[in-house]
């Protein structure tokens, strides 16, 4: 990659960046949703939990880094992070998430 | 009956003080660094975890870029400058002035007199030159022009020139001549004042 001094923005990376911010808070919101209606996961995705609340902050400074007038608090969530898991609407969803990252250890 | 301090004693009050000084100054320029440091770390360290969380991988020992001073987008101080000198036309202001200008602009603060010297002499100074070599602003022959000395820069008017107001008096009074009764102005036309 070619490094410069000058540091140009596009739209493509503002977009990129704040899709990924859109897919943390969405899954961020599902898991929240998932441990409120089962408290019983609490332990085994707490690993999860924490994984994405350290995710989703660095993404916000990243986007504030970008562009520090964008206001991080309008970009809600989106779905398209169920994908792997069978899609939002996926009846399987809980259950595939669930085998995923229960009892899933950060790594050293 | 006043008692004269020894001008010793006075020289090494005066000076112990001034240091004393310099020493609160640093102190409060270490501390603005020191969080303007943390704020640039917790940046590095959110944009290097995204850049990992995104590649799909660990992304060690990337170089360094001294990247351009934050002035907005790039050109924004040529920009600046060049509205103020319009803006102020015809008032003329020296490389020190509109470097003072910038500062607050930009929101910029130059940790010790060195840094300030390089922003003038370098950074504005450099944008004044292009803009003078673009035709915009013009930098005055003043008394005080020596070597190394800060420039005055004024915004260039549109004047013209001694030829050309010689040239448009010749062609005033050619037309003056034929035009006959129409004093001032062109054959036909109104005159321009009462």
């Amino acid at each position: 990659v070619a490094l410069t001094m000058t540091r140009t923005r596009t739209q493509t990376t503002l977009t990129r960046l704040v899709a990924l911010l859109a897919n943390l808070n969405g899954e961020l919101a599902f898991l929240d949703d998932l441990l409120a209606r089962n408290p019983g996961f609490a332990e085994g995705l707490a690993c999860r939990w924490e994984v994405l609340i350290r995710d989703r902050a660095a993404v916000q400074v990243t986007v504030s880094q970008f562009d520090e007038a964008i206001g991080l608090e309008q970009i809600g969530g989106a779905a398209e992070w169920a994908r792997p898991y069978g899609g939002r609407r996926s009846r399987s969803l809980v259950s595939r998430y669930r085998a995923a990252h229960m009892h899933w250890k950060l790594p050293e | 009956m006043t008692t004269r301090m020894r001008p010793d004693i006075k020289w090494l009050i005066n000076e112990t003080a001034m240091l004393q000084g310099e020493l609160e100054r640093i102190d409060q320029e270490m501390a603005r660094l020191v969080a303007l440091r943390a704020a640039v770390e917790r940046s590095r360290a959110a944009c290097q975890h995204t850049l990992e969380y995104q590649a799909g991988r660990t992304v060690p020992g990337l170089p360094t870029v001294r990247a351009h001073r934050q002035y907005g987008r790039r050109g924004d101080l040529q920009q600046f400058l060049a509205d103020t000198l319009r803006e102020l036309a015809p008032a003329q202001l020296n490389t020190a002035q509109l470097a003072e200008k910038a500062l607050v602009r930009f929101n910029l603060a130059m940790s010790c007199p060195a840094e300030l010297y390089d922003f003038k002499m370098n950074t504005v100074g450099r944008a004044l030159r292009r803009l003078q070599a673009l035709g915009l602003i013009e930098r005055l022959t003043t008394k005080h022009r020596v070597a190394g000395a800060l420039g005055t820069w004024r915004w260039r008017a549109e004047l013209p020139t001694l030829g050309e107001l010689e040239r448009l008096a010749g062609a005033g009074a050619g037309e003056d001549a034929g035009a006959g009764a129409a004093v001032g102005g062109r054959p036909g036309e109104e005159r321009p004042w009462p």
